[in-house]
This record gives structure tokens, sequence and C-alpha cells, in this order.
């Protein structure tokens, strides 16, 4: 084992890599414990899938029930939920809704009135999260005004950038972009259906015995330390904005 | 159309074919230049028909009642200026499709509808009717001689350029062109022959001959 | 399977149908530009047909990446609003094999000689009229270059991301599917579009031999 560098991969999804906090965190947790992290940054859907097919060691993923679903299939242990964060509605600078407060509302007025609204259509947290909420609203925009990218977080920002159009999408990837999204401002935010958990699985070692358990559940400890979940909070803040809430206060 | 030639000159590799050429073409006239081979007649049409340019010299034109003065190649680059004057060359050139398309074919191109009956005639007197249906790339070379001058000659322009049209064409070929040309040139239009066999011509009711010799023309004096 | 249908199927429509019109926009504008290249007689002409000839050598990803800066809305061209929309893919489509179609054409011509387009020239054709008579005489050469870009364009795959952004049923083209569903580990959907891709490129290259034998053949 000597001169072997011990690897964890972590299944991600692209938000959690778009926003930029692995690229904060994970270096220390790689010098203290001297190994690498291999960060997999998929859609959740895919995410599960890479994680059944014991490609990973650990799953970083925001999706609560899909996450049910694979610790009760036994393919992982138990989830420690790490933080969280918002979705917000993003859209077009120059135009404004008639409704402002309440969620489903606005997102039947989207289908009404006709609004362009691009969707990551990939299966991700945030995908599932938005059909979900389409479902609680009863519609669904028109083919025509709906795009679906099936790419990450920031692809599809661009796109709903360049088109005018609304997005779904997680407040961290927004600001930390917005220089790149000039024309798109925040259109509703700060619902409690838009609240989004992130946690951690490490997979069953029952399942997977060469994956690497014991590092994973490091990983989660340096996750839960209060260190880590203090940068969580303050991570952001040069955007002006706290993009995280830690699970520990 | 009026022809005005100054000073014309042209080198192809060092060798210099055209050397200080002057030449006036009269509307309505019918001259004759006759050279040996290599002399440089065909160079001195293809300048003419603008598809090479002069080293020196110049090419005035003047069309019949549309321009009061001469105009160069510089301000004759239109499309519609080139559409005046047609050359054939000394080797037929035949296209995909049938005789009788290939003979429409320079009418086709201005978007004017051929007279069938012209060209039924024009046909018939080179007796190409025969073959009118047929590939003309199956055709002879006589017959492509033939279908040559009758696409050039059913092209309702200026100035006619027929370069060596004597080549692969027999007695009654030869004599349907003369008739024509006639009629041509009762119609005021100008037209421009050269061949390198003069005694096949000397039926060609021509109105000056000129000998085109180390690239500078000589006026010859018609015989009888 | 109904949805891997869909997506077939729209792919299918997508990738034939920009892939039709810039073919046809290369195939009316191409042989008039070769021919106005070939014939035109100007200074330094060896050095323009250099550069023309370099322009082979680009790779599609940087003509994505100029087009993208033009083509977004902060772009010169941005009011156009052509970022992310089949005409993007055209517009790169057809810039992309312009050159490739020039080249094989220029080629073309060379074999051709110039007293047939001079005879041409003289009967008094504008350069449309020059291009349909080439295209007359030469018709599978034609096609076969035709053909070649029509290959090109069909494997185009990093130009098409960047001008497309991959959107379902609206700019996502073979390529950009296959990359998408591989990298998201859908794998059956990636291996169907890979064969009817497949399928589509063998049955061009069937074309291509035959185009050449005729072409041969004359």
């Amino acid at each position: 084992m000597v001169g072997e560098i011990l690897i964890l991969t972590l299944l991600t999804t692209t938000s959690v890599q778009d926003c930029g906090l692995l690229d904060k965190i994970l270096p220390g947790f790689e010098k203290k414990f001297q190994c690498q992290v291999r960060v997999v940054a998929v859609g959740s859907g895919a995410a599960f899938r890479l994680g059944k097919d014991g490609q990973g060691d650990i799953l970083l993923v925001h999706e609560p029930e899909g996450e049910q679903n694979f610790i009760r299939e036994g393919y992982g242990t138990k989830r420690y939920p790490v933080m969280s964060n918002e979705f917000i509605l993003v859209g077009p600078k120059e135009k404004e809704f008639k409704e402002k407060s309440d969620l489903i509302k606005i997102l039947r007025e989207i289908c009404d009135s006709r609004w362009k609204f691009v969707s990551r259509g990939d299966n991700s947290g945030t995908h599932r999260r938005e059909l979900q909420l389409w479902k609680k609203a009863g519609v669904k925009p028109k083919n025509s005004c709906y795009l679906e990218t099936g790419q990450g977080m920031i692809e599809t920002l661009r796109v709903a950038n360049e088109k005018g159009a609304l997005a779904l999408t997680d407040n961290a990837t927004f600001f930390r972009h917005q220089n790149e999204l000039q024309d798109l401002k925040v259109y509703y935010a700060r619902g409690q259906e838009l609240i989004n958990q992130y946690s951690l699985i490490p997979v069953s070692p029952e399942r997977f015995p060469k994956a690497n358990h014991k590092l994973a559940l490091k990983l989660v400890d340096y996750f839960l330390s209060s260190e880590v979940q203090n940068y969580i909070k303050t991570f952001g803040s040069e955007w002006g904005h706290q993009f995280f809430k830690p699970a520990v206060k | 159309m009026e022809l005005q030639i100054k000073n014309l000159g042209k080198s192809f590799s060092q060798k210099e074919v055209l050397k200080n050429l002057h030449l006036e073409v009269g509307v309505g006239n019918l001259v004759l230049i006759v050279g040996r081979n290599g002399t440089g007649k065909t160079t001195l049409l293809r300048i003419i028909n603008r598809l090479e340019r002069p080293d020196t010299g110049e090419v005035l034109y003047r069309s019949e009642g549309q321009e009061k003065k001469f105009l160069c190649q510089k301000e004759n680059r239109d499309l519609l200026f080139q559409r005046r004057m047609v050359l054939a060359p000394q080797t037929p050139i035949v296209f995909p499709g049938s005789v009788y398309q290939n003979a429409i074919y320079g009418v086709r191109i201005r978007r004017q509808k051929p007279e069938i009956s012209v060209v039924q005639n024009l046909l018939e007197r080179f007796d190409l009717i025969p073959a009118k249906n047929l590939p003309a790339q199956k055709a002879s070379l006589g017959q492509k001689q033939k279908l040559s001058l009758v696409r050039a000659l059913l092209i309702p322009c200026e100035l006619y350029l027929l370069d060596e049209p004597d080549n692969n064409l027999d007695e009654s070929g030869l004599k349907t062109l003369f008739d024509l040309l006639s009629y041509l040139k009762t119609r005021r239009k100008t037209i421009l022959v050269t061949t390198s066999c003069l005694p096949r011509l000397a039926q060609l009711n021509y109105d000056h001959i000129y000998l085109l010799e180390d690239g500078k023309l000589t006026q010859g004096t018609k015989s009888g | 399977m109904n949805a891997y249908l869909e997506e077939i199927r729209e792919v299918l429509l997508l990738s034939l149908g920009t892939c039709t019109v810039s073919l046809s926009l290369v195939f009316i504008f191409g042989l008039p530009l070769t021919l106005f290249l070939f014939l035109k007689k100007f200074s330094r002409k060896n050095l323009i047909l250099a550069l023309c000839q370099s322009l082979l050598f680009i790779p599609s990803v940087t003509l994505g990446l100029l087009l993208y800066f033009l083509l977004r809305r902060n772009g010169v061209l941005g009011s156009l609003e052509l970022l992310y929309t089949p005409g993007a893919l055209i517009i790169g489509q057809f810039l992309l094999i312009i050159p490739l179609f020039v080249a094989l054409s220029y080629h073309l011509l060379r074999s051709l000689g110039t007293e047939y387009l001079e005879q041409v020239i003289s009967l008094g054709a504008n350069l449309f009229q020059l291009g349909f008579a080439v295209f007359r005489k030469c018709r599978p050469q034609i096609l076969a270059a035709v053909i070649i870009c029509g290959s090109r364009v069909l494997s185009e795959t990093s130009m098409a991301m960047i001008l497309g952004g991959n959107i379902k049923g609206q700019t996502r083209l073979f390529t950009t599917a296959i990359v998408l569903h591989t990298m998201r580990g859908e794998f059956e959907i990636a291996v169907l579009l890979g064969l009817v891709l497949f399928l589509i490129s063998a049955g061009l290259g069937f074309l291509f031999i035959l185009f050449q034998k005729d072409g041969t053949a004359d």
C-alpha cells in the first residue's frame, strides 16, 4: 500500500459541482487523509444509477425520495444531511409576473401566459423537484414553450439567459455565475416548497465489498465537523449571499 | 457593334503573340482574318470576347444606337455586355443533352423562348435534323462543329466571333454558313471570322480581309 | 421504449433537416463561389487560394466558438436571436463545409478544363447558370462532393453542442444526443442512436461509391 494513493469516488450532482463548494472543501479532506477524491458530477438520477452499479463509494445528492429508495433497496447505508439550500425561479430581466407570492399560482400563470421555460430535463434533483412542482400545480407548459437541455445547471441557465426564458435553479449556481447571466433576475424565492436538502449516503459495504467504506465515513465526519459546517455557512459571502444552511447549527 | 482595337499586345510565356495590333470594324461588317496556325487568331478573338486580358492596348466597343462613345473593356464589365457577343471556338464544345437542346442553349440562357421554326430551319440547313434528338456528345466531329455554329448563330446578339469555322465542315455546311453570314450582315450584325485555310473561304462575301502575321494585321485586298 | 422512439424520431428529423438545408445552401452557393475563385484573375490569386485551403484545417470547434460569440445576446449578431436554435446549427454547418466543397469542386474544375467553362461564359451565362452547366456535366462528381460534405455535417459534434445547446426536440442532433446520453449513463438509447447514425452513414458511403463509379464510367 506504500505509494498507492487512496481514492474515494464521490457521486454527486452537477449543481453541487457547479456552485464550487466542493472545490473549496475537498482539498482539506484530501490533505488530511492523504487521499484523492474523484468527483463524478451527473444528475441525481444518474448518480443513483451509478451508485447501484457500484461505480462509487459515496453519494452526495439532494433528492429525499430517491435517497429513501436507495437505502431501502439496500444500496446505501444511511442518510447524513449535511446542508440545505434553496431553489429559486429566475427569468428575463425585462418582464414581471402578475402573481407575486403564491408559487402554485405563479406556475399556472407561467403556463397560461406562455412564458418560455427551460428545464434541465436530465432526471437530476433539480429536474425532479421541478416536475414535482408542475405536478402539484396541475399544469405544465406547452411543448413549444418548454425547452429541455438535458444538461447541467449552468448550461441550462445559459440557455435561459440567451432565450429570455424562466428556469428553476439552485441559488448557489445562479449567484455564482451571475456575471455571465446578465439578462436574468430572481423572480421567486423563499418558498417552503423550494428548500433543497443535501445528504451524504455511503454505499453499502455488504452490497459492494470493494467500496472504500472507511474513507466514506471519514468524509461524512469531515462534512459534519464544525469547521466545515461553519465554512458552509459563510460560503457565498463574496457574492453577497448565503447559499447554504448547515445541517448542524 | 463597332470595334476599335488599338495597340493590342499579348504574350504567353515570353513569346509575343500579338504586337501593336490595330483593327477597326464597322457595324454590319464581315471581316476575315487569315493566318497560319499559332499566329494568334484565337487569342485575338478571345481578347475581344473578354476571355483574355491584353497586356497592352485596348479594345473599344460601340453598340449601334446605344452609346455615344466607345467603351473599353473596363467600362463593359457586366453580363449584359457579355451577352452582346458570342464566340464559336475552334474545337466545338457540346453540353450534355440532345443536339436540339444544345442548339437552343444560348437562347435559353438569355431566358428567351426559342422560335422553333427558326431552330428547325437552321438544323435542317446544316443537315442536323436526323440527329436532332440524339445525345450531342455522341455526334461526329463534323456534326459537333455544325452544332457549335448553329448554337452561336441562333443567339440574338450584335457581334459574332467564329474561330476557324471551316474546320471539319463539309462543302454543303460551308455553303450554308456563307448564306447565313450574308443574311446576318443584312441585319447589321458584325462578324469576325478567322481561318488558316483561305481557299476554303474564298466564296465568303467578306468586307475586309486581313493577314495576321508576326502579331500584326495587314489589310489585304479583295480579289475578284 | 416509446420514449426512445420519440427521441430517435426527433433527433432524426433535426439531424437530417439541418443537414439537408445546409447541404442545399452549399450546393447552390458553393459552385458559383468556386467558379468565381477559379475564373477570376486577380493579383495574389495563389495567396488567396492558399488561404482558402488553409480554412480546411481549422478545427470545427474553433468555428463554433467564433460563431458563439457572434450570435449570443451580447454579440454582434445577437439581435437575430439565433443561438441555441436550429438556425445557428445550419449557419455553423454551412460555414464548416463550404471550404470543403470549394476545395473538392475546384479540383473538379481543374480537370474539367477552362474551354468548357469559357464556351458557357461566351454564350452569356451568369455565375449561377455556369454552376448549373458544370453540375450537368459533372453530376456524379459534384454529388459525391455533396455526400462527403453531408457525412462531415452528420458527424459534427462539438460545434453542434456549442451552437445548439443540445435542447431536446430543437437542437439535439445524433452526435450531441449520443454524447449526452452516454455521459448520463443512459446506454440503451445511446447505442440505439449510434446504430441509426451508423446506418445513415453507411447509406451515404454506399451512395458515394455509386456516384464515384458513375463518374469514372464516363
